[in-house]
């Protein structure tokens, strides 16, 4: 009589135990399949770099700005800003849309000097040149963190750009999408591109890319930390990063207004879409400066306590909010001796520990994350 | 039997206790209230980012604020809870608000083909020596276990 009572005892604590454990098995669950996105992202930049002997960049990517305007030498608007996913589409088996895109500029070049059709706003028109399907309208789910609520598009608004949940590595430095400098992987094309070889610090302690939760469609003050950008409208260059930290409020909410456009642009490269700074930890908050060329944008997630991020050697780490974050009061390369006035131009290593070190390319430090 | 018990009771107790205690992890760090008060030129300066950086070979952890309308601050670290300070030890302190200004060049605006947009330079509103760790002639020493105050009066 007794050994029933134990048993059923027990047999009560174990589903007690393991009811409350269902929903964080889901989420267990949800952490690897984002985790697995990011490796697939990892090794279409790989398969990327076979075919083309060197990386997609950032911006002007020279694939995108060949097509020239019907005439002239100078290129098609808005192809300058064709982020580094649309470049990776054929890696990620989607073909199809990568095809629609080339052969819509294509025509562009051809015939049309400007078409709407081809800028990647966040309600675009769904016809585009020749009347396709707008490429852009596609939800690809390669680009979706299955944790993050806002990555699908709110089923009335069929005509919203797709979204991203993962964002590329722009490095350790606070610049503009659009500059010169690149501290991390996906330089300004007109400047310079990447291949592997530039990857001085070593493939596996540098990041390719990381997750990003995108922002609410339905609200235009989003002030959740890991989906809202702060709107702070000081100059991104000589200002320490500590001043967008010091944007966290209480209870994981923004201190101030923010706005609502980060990941909800696959196809754009300017920061707020499709980039990521390391210089505030995962989960920190991520703000504007000027317009939506000059961010800085951090890394977060869904998941508890860190992001996945992807390493440029194809593996996968889960990174700490409690990552080393170094002198984040100071500018970048400050106590070493940079330019104040023009920090982005830095070339040593970085100020912003173990994070910014694995954000820099050739930044001379080979620390590798925790 | 009660033997029997006894043990599949303590076994079930410490089997509990693992599974309860096992993935707990603390994130906040202990910190000390840091506040105070900025002013310019004897008033009140708003939008102003306070900066505490440990001093070379110092402990202490990196904290920061933004200047509320009347000059207040309450500064937080990356680890610690919002406004709760830092950690003891000596600090450099550096106080710098950057603007946009205008710099004359245009560049083209993506979003509107054909249209252009004003570049914009960064335009200190304060004198750079509070911006620089090596020119900054303030320093704070936080203290544990009790409020610390700092005021920071900044002149031309």
């Amino acid at each position: 009589m007794v050994e029933l009572l134990v048993v059923i005892a027990i047999i009560g604590i174990l589903i007690a135990l393991l009811l409350p454990a269902v929903q964080a098995a889901r989420e267990a669950a949800r952490r690897m399949q984002c985790g697995n996105n990011l490796k697939q992202l990892g090794l279409a930049v790989h398969n990327f770099h076979s075919a083309k002997n060197r990386l997609p960049c950032g911006e002007n990517d020279p694939d995108w700005i060949a097509f020239k305007k019907p005439g002239t030498s100078g290129r098609l608007d808005a192809v300058d800003i064709y982020s580094p996913l649309c470049s990776l589409l054929p890696f990620v088996e989607q073909q199809a849309i990568f095809d629609t895109i080339t052969s819509m500029l294509a025509t562009a070049s051809a015939t049309a000097p400007y078409d709407s059709a081809l800028v990647p706003q966040t309600n675009i028109s769904n016809v585009t040149i020749g009347g396709m399907d707008n490429p852009f309208r596609s939800e690809v789910s390669a680009f979706g963190c299955p944790s993050d609520p806002y990555w699908k598009k709110p089923v009335g608004s069929p005509n919203y750009t797709g979204t991203t949940s993962y964002h590329c590595n722009r490095g350790d430095a606070q610049t503009g999408s659009n500059w010169g400098e690149t501290r991390g992987l996906f330089p300004n094309g007109i400047n310079m591109t990447f291949t592997l070889a530039n990857v001085v610090d070593g493939t596996s302690n540098t990041l390719l890319f990381a997750e990003s939760m995108s922002s609410n469609p339905a609200t235009a003050d989003d002030r959740k930390i890991q989906s809202g950008v702060a709107i702070l409208d000081t100059a991104i260059r000589t200002t320490t990063p500590s001043q967008c930290a010091a944007t966290r409020g209480s209870l994981g909410m923004l201190g101030v207004a923010a706005t609502n456009n980060k990941g909800r642009r696959w196809p754009d490269a300017r920061q707020v879409y499709t980039m990521f700074n390391s210089i505030l930890p995962p989960n920190a908050p991520s703000c504007r400066f000027n317009g939506e060329r000059e961010m800085l944008i951090s890394a977060s997630s869904y998941h508890s306590g860190g992001a996945n991020v992807a390493l440029c050697d194809g593996s996968v780490r889960f990174v700490s909010d409690t990552v080393d974050c170094g002198q984040i009061t100071e500018v970048l390369g400050q106590s070493l001796g940079s330019n104040v006035n023009e920090p982005q131009q830095w070339t040593g290593p970085s100020t912003y520990g173990v994070w910014g070190a694995a954000g820099t390319s050739n930044g001379g430090e080979s620390q590798q994350l925790p | 039997m009660a033997k029997q018990i006894l043990i599949s009771g303590m076994i079930l107790f410490f089997s509990v206790w693992l599974l309860v205690s096992g993935c707990n992890k603390t994130k906040a760090i202990k910190t000390d209230i840091v506040t105070g008060k900025v002013t310019f030129n004897g008033t009140p300066f708003a939008g102003a980012t306070v900066n505490f950086t440990p001093k070379v070979g110092a402990s202490g952890n990196p904290a920061y604020a933004v200047t509320a309308e009347d000059g207040t601050y309450k500064l937080q670290t990356l680890l610690g809870n919002p406004d709760a300070g830092t950690t003891p030890g000596e600090y450099v302190v550096t106080i710098s608000r950057t603007e946009n200004a205008p710099s004359g060049k245009k560049i083209s605006d993506p979003d509107h083909p054909g249209k252009t947009l004003d570049e914009m330079r960064p335009k200190e509103v304060l004198p750079i020596k509070y911006k620089n760790t090596k020119t900054t002639p303030l320093t704070a020493t936080v203290v544990a276990d009790q409020a610390n105050t700092f005021d920071f009066e900044l002149t031309n």
